[in-house]
């Protein structure tokens, strides 16, 4: 199956276990929202996807391939682009640098500059906010822009999947709104694959084609968001 | 204007900002300093990034004509010290790794201008390039253990380095010439216009210094603003957001110990052209520590940090000799460190930012009109 394909995953800090065999399938051009509540191992499952954390067993794979002994680096480069929970902006670098020295990575230096240069302004379109700040260290922005920037700089790396890890935390609603459309937009208009981890319920909803709910590192509930009571999650979610 | 391009750069007088409408913050800003603003980026402000350095260099440069011979051979020193701070800076202050060894790297830089200069009589250019070279080497095998392990830990095998360096120097007596070095011959001898008699030729080798260091700074800041450095501070700033966009967090390490100890090595090897004569000794890891304390004097992770720490190394002793003081540097060195650590972690440069940017003020965007 094209997408990304979670297997019966295992993870364990130390002697503690995380994840109890999760399974999930993000299949090519769906945008599938895992939620959970604080703790539940939503986090753990993004970073082992990403190739930030080991499993102790099972496996994940993406287009048919096994991502297996594959680096976080090297999964990058495969077209995995990751978001991160919180600001994870580089604070030292500007707006403009945080957005270079990613793509610097991606191999695109040997490209075109013009083609590097439509690049972003592609994504500065779903941005515009970015683009009077271009030239202000990321440490500045304030915790709308820093996840604006943190969205935008996985995106200028042209990922085939993208990865958010609750990219509603900490942010005044009429960002909400912002980021909700710019997801919105990519899965519609660009057909992006999108995996996304939140605590809002109806955000997620709202986006998402499927859910699946983790509780205690394992998939409790999975399903068509269509076919969705958003009341029946209040148990799940609450603390 | 498209989203990309760069505002139009200007400096200008902002006593007539308030009339404008300006957004709240900047006029803060306006009302509170008064300042010129340059806008980061602009025309302006790389008149400041790039003319500031180059006419401090003049004005270090020519101050040795209006010193007599021993200050000046002291200025001389303070600038080789001030390229090995850079040097310590590029790992210390942009790649957040804390370094106690590259007394070692700069030790290496000397060396090997000492035997390819004194021994080979290799011209002083290409004496450079091979201390830059090893300093590159020795960082790149000091920096390996960085793929596995870091903060603390490579730490302490800067410092392991920095312990072992007289060691690995007396063991190698056949190719270093041992503790003292091998005999070093080579003269600066100045262009006849200078006309400056035999004593003065230090004031030569001044300039020459001077021009090193002066490239030395332009390389340092190129790679800092281009791609390897985007990378050193992106690592630093967070490596598991790095790791996650694709760049290989242990090998931007070991870059970023290579870069370091290779300019430390070029400051090690100008300390040479001041003194014609190494000691192992001088290099052992008290000159490590001393390092360390003067980049938190001068302020880490600022350029013009690394020159006000050269400043204190030696005109702290020169002044306490000067007022006839029995102080020992060592103790200078050890108070200065607990203080500016206690009081002012940002150095004589954080101390001096604000009274600067009441002169120069470096804004991201220009201000808008109304």
């Amino acid at each position: 199956m094209s997408g990304l394909v979670v297997d019966d995953v295992r993870v364990a800090y130390g002697r503690t276990e995380v994840l109890f065999g999760v399974s999930l399938e993000v299949p090519d051009g769906s945008l599938v929202c895992v939620m959970g509540r604080n703790g539940v191992g939503k986090t753990t499952l993004l970073n082992t996807i990403a190739g930030l954390l080991k499993p102790q067993s099972g496996s994940v794979s993406f287009d048919g391939s096994s991502l297996a002994g594959v680096g976080a680096h090297q999964r990058a480069r495969l077209g995995l682009g990751y978001v991160p929970q919180g600001h994870a902006v580089f604070p030292q670098l500007t707006t403009r640098e945080n957005l270079q020295v990613v793509m610097e990575r991606q191999g695109r230096r040997a490209r075109a500059a013009s083609l590097r240069q439509q690049d972003l302004d592609e994504v500065l379109d779903l941005f515009p906010a970015l683009t009077t700040l271009m030239n202000r260290p990321a440490g500045l922005l304030s915790g709308g822009q820093a996840k604006q920037l943190a969205i935008a700089r996985a995106l200028v790396t042209g990922p085939r999947l993208l990865v958010l890890d609750e990219p509603t935390e900490g942010i005044q609603p009429s960002i909400i709104h912002e980021i909700e459309d710019t997801i919105a937009k990519l899965h519609a208009a660009i057909g992006m694959t999108i995996l996304l981890v939140e605590q809002y319920v109806e955000f997620a909803l709202r986006l998402a084609d499927r859910y699946a709910v983790l509780d205690a590192g394992r998939v409790v509930s999975t399903g068509l968001t269509s076919e969705a009571d958003p009341s029946a999650f209040a148990e799940l979610m609450a603390v | 204007m498209t989203a990309t391009e760069e505002p139009p750069g200007e400096i200008e007088l902002l006593d007539v900002a308030p009339a404008r409408n300006l957004p709240l913050e900047r006029v803060e800003t306006v009302k509170r300093h008064r300042s010129w603003t340059a806008t980061r980026g602009s025309t302006g402000h790389r008149l400041i990034t790039i003319g500031l350095p180059v006419l401090a260099t003049l004005v270090v440069a020519g101050a040795v004509f209006g010193l007599p011979v021993i200050e000046g051979r002291l200025l001389t020193r303070i600038v080789a010290l001030t390229v090995i701070l850079w040097g310590l800076d590029v790992q210390l202050g942009l790649g957040g790794q804390l370094s106690l060894g590259h007394g070692a790297f700069a030790g290496a830089g000397a060396y090997t201008a000492a035997v390819t200069m004194g021994v080979h009589g290799w011209p002083f250019p290409l004496a450079l390039v091979a201390a830059a070279v090893v300093g590159l080497a020795a960082g790149a095998l000091v920096g390996l253990p960085s793929l596995r392990i870091q903060g603390q830990y490579l730490a302490m095998i800067t410092l392991g380095t920095a312990v072992a360096f007289p060691y690995i120097i007396r063991r190698f007596a056949w190719f270093t010439g041992g503790p003292d070095g091998p005999r070093i011959d080579y003269q600066f001898v100045p262009p006849g216009w200078m006309n400056l008699t035999v004593s003065h030729y230090s004031r030569w080798t001044h300039l020459i210094v001077c021009v090193v260091a002066l490239i030395a700074y332009f390389v340092v800041r190129w790679v800092v603003k281009g791609p390897l450095g985007r990378r050193i501070r992106a690592v630093a700033d967070n490596p598991a957001a790095a790791t996650a966009f694709g760049i290989r967090v242990g090998m931007v390490r070991v870059y970023t110990v290579s870069l370091s100890s290779s300019v430390a090595a070029v400051g090690g090897a100008l300390l040479l052209f001041e003194t014609p004569a190494v000691s192992a000794d001088s290099f052992a890891v008290f000159f490590s520590l001393s390092l360390y304390a003067a980049a938190v004097f001068g302020g880490i992770g600022t350029l013009v940090g690394s020159f006000l720490g050269a400043l204190l190394l030696i005109a702290a002793p020169w002044a306490v000799s000067k007022m006839g003081l029995k102080i020992e540097p060592e103790l200078i060195g050890g108070v200065v460190l607990v203080v500016f650590t206690l009081v002012a972690r940002d150095g004589v440069v954080g101390l001096l930012r604000p009274w600067f940017r009441e002169w120069v003020d470096v804004v991201d965007t220009p201000p808008t009109e109304a």
